[in-house]
């Protein structure tokens, strides 16, 4: 057989006259989104599809800033991109760079008709924002009774004070109806007297969200007499009510924590201040029990009491020191007496005639010094030690000398 | 504004009952005061014993009695949330 082509062959024809096609190289389709896949590497599968047939869509992650809401199921969207072929599979599909919500232009336009209305009549001026209570005793809150939006404002509500007081209008806050009830709402928790309002709903596509964007829900926040956080969709989504809302809070959640403060947090303030006033007090206390004991120092200087104790102990003193001068002065004495007495004592006469001598004295009491004093006849008087002894000399002989 | 004219009315309706903020205001006053070194030890007191009145009604006027969420029917009533 002639002219037999390869897989890859024929899908690189095809795709050659997809690439080369100019209207395929950008076009935008219409259609319901339907097996809408986010998968991990960022990128988004799905399908768009019409009474008449689907058409394969893949937005790849690098395009992804072409969407600014997140792609669901059911959508009516308008994809533009261009229409290529996948060889690989043999299938065409659009490559979508930019993924719109049916409608959302139309609205946009409408949203900033709006805001800039009321801006210019001041409807947003800082001036006409009222304080939110700090510690509020009543929340009201305006949202759907069903849904995460009520359930998270509970939960948070109660987790930071398990005694506040929640008045909920469950209101209608999509479609059609959604902006009357929510007047009605705002309207009648006024009437009933909370000290707060949270007025808001959970996420959810433009649309969804738009009754938080008509004039009449705008007026309401604006009249209200009651201070109102606004809380609609996500951290993202800027409504016209939360421009009028004295506070925006980003999500229901943050909604409730703006709004009630937690109740340990008052605790701790309260307990605080008990601590200062007690501790400033006791401060004056000690200043004056300071100054009480000074004084008291310096009074006992001063007292008569004090003068006869300081004289008794100079008294005291003096007498003390007379007392140690004068034992030592007659111990000194006692000492220098001792001293005196054996000097004396190695003086004494009969010290010397102690050992077998004697002192002599002739008859008439003269000291005998030599032998030729006396003769034989003379009488003489020997004193010893121990007694006196009277004799008469025999006989004296005088030594003779060499040299006489 | 309309929320202070209401916020007067209302303490002019009730002269005890101050808020929290309000209480915890007069306190914070009173350390200040407290805080002065000349001041004389029986205005001292008088000022302390004020000061935990104001602490004791602070901590009473918490209300710590918990309460059924409780929705608002458009007749002006209210019933049990849940």
């Amino acid at each position: 057989m002639d002219n037999v082509y390869s897989v890859g062959q024929v899908n690189k024809y095809i795709k050659n006259m997809f690439v080369t096609d100019y209207l395929l190289k950008r076009i935008s389709v219409r259609g319901e989104v339907s097996n809408c896949k986010y998968i991990t590497s960022g990128h988004i599968f799905f399908t768009l599809k019409d009474t008449d047939g689907n058409l394969k869509c893949v937005m790849f992650a690098g395009n992804r800033g072409g969407l600014s809401f997140r792609l669901t199921d059911g959508m009516q969207v308008v994809v533009t991109g261009s229409v290529d072929v996948y060889a690989q599979d043999g299938v065409y599909q659009l490559y979508a760079t930019r993924i719109e919500q049916e409608g959302a232009g139309e609205l946009y336009e409408r949203f900033m008709q709006l805001k800039e209305d009321l801006e210019e009549r001041g409807m947003f001026a800082a001036q006409y924002k009222q304080e939110i209570p700090s510690n509020p005793q009543t929340i009201g809150i305006v949202t759907a009774p069903t849904g995460a939006a009520v359930r998270d404002i509970i939960n948070i509500a109660t987790r930071r004070n398990p005694y506040i007081r929640l008045i909920l209008y469950p209101a209608t806050v999509q479609g059609a109806e959604a902006p009357r009830s929510i007047v009605k709402g705002i309207k009648a928790l006024e009437k009933y007297g909370v000290d707060v309002m949270i007025v808001g709903r959970g996420g959810g596509s433009i649309e969804d969200l738009w009754g938080f964007n008509e004039e009449c829900v705008a007026q309401a926040i604006f009249d209200c007499s009651i201070p109102i956080i606004s809380a609609v969709g996500h951290e993202t989504d800027f409504t016209i009510a939360d421009f009028v809302a004295d506070l925006r809070a980003p999500t229901p959640s943050a909604a409730a924590e703006l709004a009630v403060s937690k109740l340990s947090d008052i605790d701790d303030e309260i307990d605080a201040r008990r601590q200062a006033l007690y501790d400033s007090v006791s401060a004056l206390i000690r200043r004056d029990r300071e100054r009480l004991r000074l004084s008291h120092t310096r009074l006992g200087f001063l007292s008569p009491a004090y003068k006869i104790k300081e004289s008794g102990e100079r008294l005291a003193r003096a007498q003390e020191k007379l007392h140690d001068n004068m034992l030592s002065l007659i111990k000194e004495r006692k000492s220098r007496l001792g001293l005196l007495s054996s000097g004396l004592e190695g003086n004494s006469p009969l010290k010397k005639i102690a050992g077998g001598f004697a002192y002599v004295e002739d008859s008439k009491g003269k000291r005998v010094k030599s032998a030729a004093q006396l003769k034989a006849g003379d009488d003489i008087n020997m004193t010893f030690s121990d007694g006196k002894v009277k004799a008469s000399v025999a006989e004296t002989i005088i030594k003779k000398t060499d040299d006489q | 504004m309309a929320a202070g004219s209401k916020k007067q009315a209302a303490q002019e309706n009730d002269k005890e009952s101050r808020s929290l903020e309000e209480m915890l205001d007069e306190i914070d006053e009173i350390v200040e005061k407290l805080d002065d070194e000349d001041l004389p030890l029986d205005e001292a007191f008088a000022l302390y014993s004020r000061g935990v009145k104001l602490t004791e009604e602070s901590s009473r006027s918490i209300d710590r009695v918990e309460k059924k969420v409780q929705k608002l029917m458009d007749d002006g009533s209210t019933e049990d949330f849940d």
